[in-house]
């Protein structure tokens, strides 16, 4: 019987606390019942037999799993929009770190690209334990909260009122939603984050101008994440922010002098000149691709009408 | 097609009809070796690894009621059928059989041309 107090110790170890004692008791009951049938046919019980009995029963964790299946830590209809978050925030952590590391990189006298990546590596790391717990927790929270979380998917919708057949394109994936999210919340951080100190005052007067069209934007891709198709009107919308933004990068991209005389200071590895050149691609570069999009997304107003 | 394939199959298979089974067979109080027996009886084989936690979880589901009852020194755990299990199993039963009528014509159309030598 040694055998039996064993097994139904290694099953209740796998059960959660307050189920232990009575999930036990009736396992422990249904076995002795097995091996009181077995006893009827045969004068004396041995530990073989016992243990045939056992393991016909099946592995401890297998049966505990059986009487209580384990509930998933974060709720499958949840998961897309977890992965998509945590790949957002995570990704706009590195980038800003990049950034931030490559700051104090090139205001250094002495230099090494080591050093360089063991601090975007220990800033990123930091920074990342910290956003990768504050999600899961806030998934976990979410989904010990709803046993069946709906998310856009309402029960009463109705298959008359499902949108017309269109391009492909017309679906806005999660990943797209997530990813220009992230490119808002990267240029937000960057406009008013101390390292834009670096830029001159004509700069940041027209780096602010752009601050409200980033939020309509950000506001705009919040609503997808509910509709995920574009409508007429979404994308008009989208066009104007991509083209105002557009504007706004290319009419930075000509100021002189763009950057702050000061950054000289900060120009251990490169001289101002060079970080002023770089500056003006990058923007001339954002500035073609948010008009590139701008006009892509009109194009695709005029084909929905 | 593997066994184990074969095996998750016939394991998706069974386990709606392991509930229906079970739902009938505790219209009389059983204990779960009892219940075991009383489906092997029927032609029904069913693990003991998957019979007391489908019982069980059937009782969490408000489907089964239970008691526990003691005698010649031993102490059992009684199922039988709730009010709210009757008042599901007709309908269940119901379905079972429109289901099982619909694929026994299914089945024996797939049987029948299986079985039609190939002439050409």
């Amino acid at each position: 019987m040694n055998l039996v107090e064993r097994y139904i110790a290694a099953v209740q170890r796998e059960l959660p606390e307050k189920k232990r004692d009575e999930i036990g008791r009736e396992l422990k009951a249904n076995i002795l019942d097995e091996l009181d049938a077995i006893k009827s046919e045969q004068s004396q019980l041995t530990d073989q037999e016992i243990a045939r009995v056992l393991k016909k029963l099946g592995h401890p964790r297998e049966v505990a799993h059986q009487f209580v299946p384990p509930s998933p830590f974060i709720h499958t209809a949840y998961m897309g929009l977890y992965k998509n978050t945590l790949g957002l925030v995570l990704g706009l952590l590195f980038v800003l770190q990049v950034f931030s590391s490559a700051m104090a990189w090139t205001s250094h006298d002495t230099f090494s690209i080591f050093r360089f990546m063991l601090s975007v590596l220990q800033g990123f790391l930091e920074q990342g334990y910290f956003a990768f717990t504050a999600i899961t927790i806030t998934y976990w929270l979410m989904s010990r909260q709803q046993k069946q979380p709906t998310l856009a998917c309402s029960k009463s919708w109705q298959p008359t009122e499902l949108p017309a057949v269109g391009p492909a394109w017309q679906h806005i994936k999660l990943h797209d939603i997530f990813m220009n999210l992230a490119s808002y919340i990267f240029f937000l951080v960057v406009i008013w984050s101390p390292h834009s100190m670096l830029f001159s005052a004509q700069a940041l007067a027209a780096f602010y101008w752009a601050t409200p069209v980033i939020l309509l934007g950000m506001v705009a891709s919040v609503w997808q994440l509910r509709t995920r198709l574009w409508s007429q009107k979404s994308l008009f919308l989208n066009a104007v922010v991509n083209v105002l933004l557009g504007g706004i990068a290319l009419y930075t991209a000509r100021l002189n002098p763009l950057l702050l005389h000061q950054a000289e200071a900060a120009s251990g590895l490169f001289s101002v000149a060079q970080l002023e050149r770089s500056a003006t691609v990058f923007l001339v570069v954002v500035g073609l691709l948010m008009f590139f999009e701008g006009l892509r997304d009109g194009k695709r107003a005029r084909v929905l009408t | 097609m593997t066994a184990a394939q074969l095996d998750k199959i016939r394991l998706e298979l069974r386990r709606g009809v392991l509930v229906l089974a079970v739902l009938s067979s505790l219209q009389q109080p059983h204990y779960g070796y009892s219940l075991r027996q009383q489906l092997q009886a029927k032609g029904i084989d069913i693990d003991e690894g998957t019979l007391y936690p489908l019982v069980r979880r059937l009782a969490d589901q408000g489907l089964l009621e239970s008691e526990w009852r003691h005698a010649e020194g031993r102490e059992r755990r009684y199922y039988q059928l709730s009010a709210h299990g009757h008042t599901l199993l007709a309908p269940l039963i119901e379905e079972w059989q429109g289901l099982n009528s619909a694929l026994t014509d299914v089945l024996s159309e797939t049987m029948g041309q299986q079985t039609t030598p190939n002439v050409s």
